[in-house]
């Protein structure tokens, strides 16, 4: 799969990212630096816990890797969740939103393993 | 050698000579600090900057202020995170303001948090720019080289202004201690006409010295006792320069006038009044341009030292505080230092049967506000009068 499909699979913004970083080299290598983070498991971890302000800033950096990468659907859930925990107090359904990001992260992680190597 | 040219030499010595012209360059390029946490940022950032700039990296904030303060050269600009465990982008921009840095180097902060209120509070800690993400590549690289350039120039700038000022303090300084050296120069000479005149009529040229001291004494006193004159340390320090030219006029009195033992005829003292004018009148042909102040108070004194507070002295009949208060208190001097003195027409008088004389009224009615400073400076008058003597 190249890389616009990748991006078609996962409901994101090729075209955007493209136009921000320059070149699908520095996209790609990002795009595999992001699945390798391991962030949704410390997450995941942090949220099991109840260590709100560690789960807040998973969430925050996964939020940032999302934007960077014009990942737009696994932007808009990591947002959700990411204000939802911010301020050390859990607001909402946090389960659900968790589960949220889980899909959109599982689709990212399964666009980049389908990536042509390169 | 500049310290660029002292590195180039180390470099050499240590042979990497082979690495090339291109890395050597790469090593003297401007630094950038990238602080955060999270690496996927920072490697973005790296890539994107490390064209142009050698990158140096902190995952956290204490890390990074150690960096800072131990980097000899500084850095070109700091990229800060805010959202970071331990110690916030907050803390570090704080701390960086607290020891200056955010006035010498360009703290841009690069965050996902855009919201309003964030970044102007971001502002107001001193940030030069505020990167959101995304990161767009060409956007970063400009604002980053911009705000570098910025602080360039203005460092820049500044340390020119600052080298300037030192140069200019130093020729004020040398100015100054010409200005004082002028200033004592023009008083001797002032002092030497002066005393010329004293000469004449074969005084010892100590007058005006004395007259100058009994002024000065009678003039800090009034200021004290009666600001509503508006003496001040400056003016008295110019009535008592100018004192010394309180009889300049007697360069046009003959010496038969000047130096006669008996009594003046109505004619001769008549003449010898016109010291006071004839005084002016030099002063007044003085062409060149001298300070104002001490030209009007030299005019008021040589004129008007002879005049009374009842209206009874001369040249013009003024009377009380028509008469200008610099005039005044040099009558005070010029009267007890003639009484205390011998003169070619008497002899010298006691201090005590001087004061007395002065206070009565017996050389002319003086101001009451002055003759209460009179008899308050007595003891002081008295040292000057004796330790001229001795």
């Amino acid at each position: 799969m190249d890389l616009r499909e990748c991006y078609r699979m996962m409901d994101a913004d090729y075209d955007s990212v493209l136009c921000r970083l320059g070149s699908e080299q520095m996209v790609c290598r990002f795009l595999k630096k992001c699945v390798e983070k391991d962030e949704l498991n410390k997450l995941q971890a942090a949220i099991g816990d109840e260590r709100w302000q560690d789960a807040f800033l998973h969430a925050h950096n996964m939020k940032g890797y999302g934007l960077n990468l014009s990942l737009t659907a696994f932007t808009e859930s990591s947002s959700r969740l990411c204000e939802a925990l911010r301020g050390g107090e859990p607001k909402g359904d946090i389960a659900g939103m968790l589960s949220d990001v889980r899909a959109d992260y599982e689709k990212l992680e399964s666009a980049v393993l389908s990536l042509d190597p390169k | 050698m500049n310290g660029r040219n002292q590195l180039m030499a180390a470099l050499y010595a240590k042979n990497i000579r082979e690495q090339g012209v291109a890395e050597m360059e790469k090593l003297m390029r401007n630094k950038i600090l990238i602080i955060d946490d999270v690496d996927f940022n920072r490697d973005m950032l790296r890539i994107i900057l490390e064209e142009d700039y050698t990158i140096v990296e902190a995952d956290n904030g204490r890390a990074a202020l150690d960096i800072i303060a131990q980097s000899k050269d500084g850095f070109a600009a700091i990229l800060l995170d805010l959202l970071m465990p331990e110690m916030d982008g907050f803390e570090v921009l704080k701390e960086l303001s607290a020891r200056g840095i955010t006035a010498k180097i360009p703290v841009l902060i690069i965050s996902g948090e855009t919201s309003v209120e964030t970044e102007k509070k971001c502002f107001e800690m001193g940030i030069a720019d505020f990167i959101g993400k995304p990161f767009n590549n060409m956007l970063v690289k400009k604002r980053v080289h911009n705000a570098a350039e910025v602080f360039s120039t203005k460092n820049m700038l500044e340390e020119k202004v600052a080298e300037q000022t030192k140069v200019l303090r130093k020729a004020c300084q040398a100015l100054k201690i010409q200005a004082e050296q002028l200033k004592k120069r023009n008083q001797e000479i002032i002092d030497l006409l002066g005393t010329v005149v004293e000469y004449r009529d074969l005084e010892s040229g100590e007058h005006i010295h004395r007259v100058k001291e009994y002024t000065r004494i009678l003039a800090e006193c009034f200021m004290e006792d009666y600001p509503e004159y508006g003496l001040t340390k400056e003016k008295i320090d110019v009535i008592v320069s100018a004192s010394a030219l309180h009889d300049i006029g007697k360069i046009a009195i003959p010496d038969s006038i000047l130096n006669k033992k008996g009594r003046l005829t109505k004619d001769e003292y008549e003449y010898m009044k016109s010291h006071t004018t004839k005084g002016c009148e030099l002063l007044d042909a003085i062409k060149s341009e001298w300070d104002v102040e001490l030209k009007k108070a030299s005019r008021e004194i040589c004129r008007y030292h002879h005049e009374r507070y009842d209206g009874k002295g001369y040249p013009e009949g003024l009377s009380g505080d028509d008469i200008p208060v610099s005039a005044q208190l040099v009558s005070v001097a010029d009267v007890y230092d003639a009484l205390v003195n011998e003169r070619c027409y008497k002899e010298a008088y006691s201090t005590e049967k001087a004061f007395r004389m002065i206070v009565n009224g017996e050389c002319g009615v003086f101001s009451p506000r002055l003759m209460a400073c009179f008899r308050k400076v007595r003891a002081q008058f008295e040292q000057t009068a004796a330790n001229s003597v001795a």
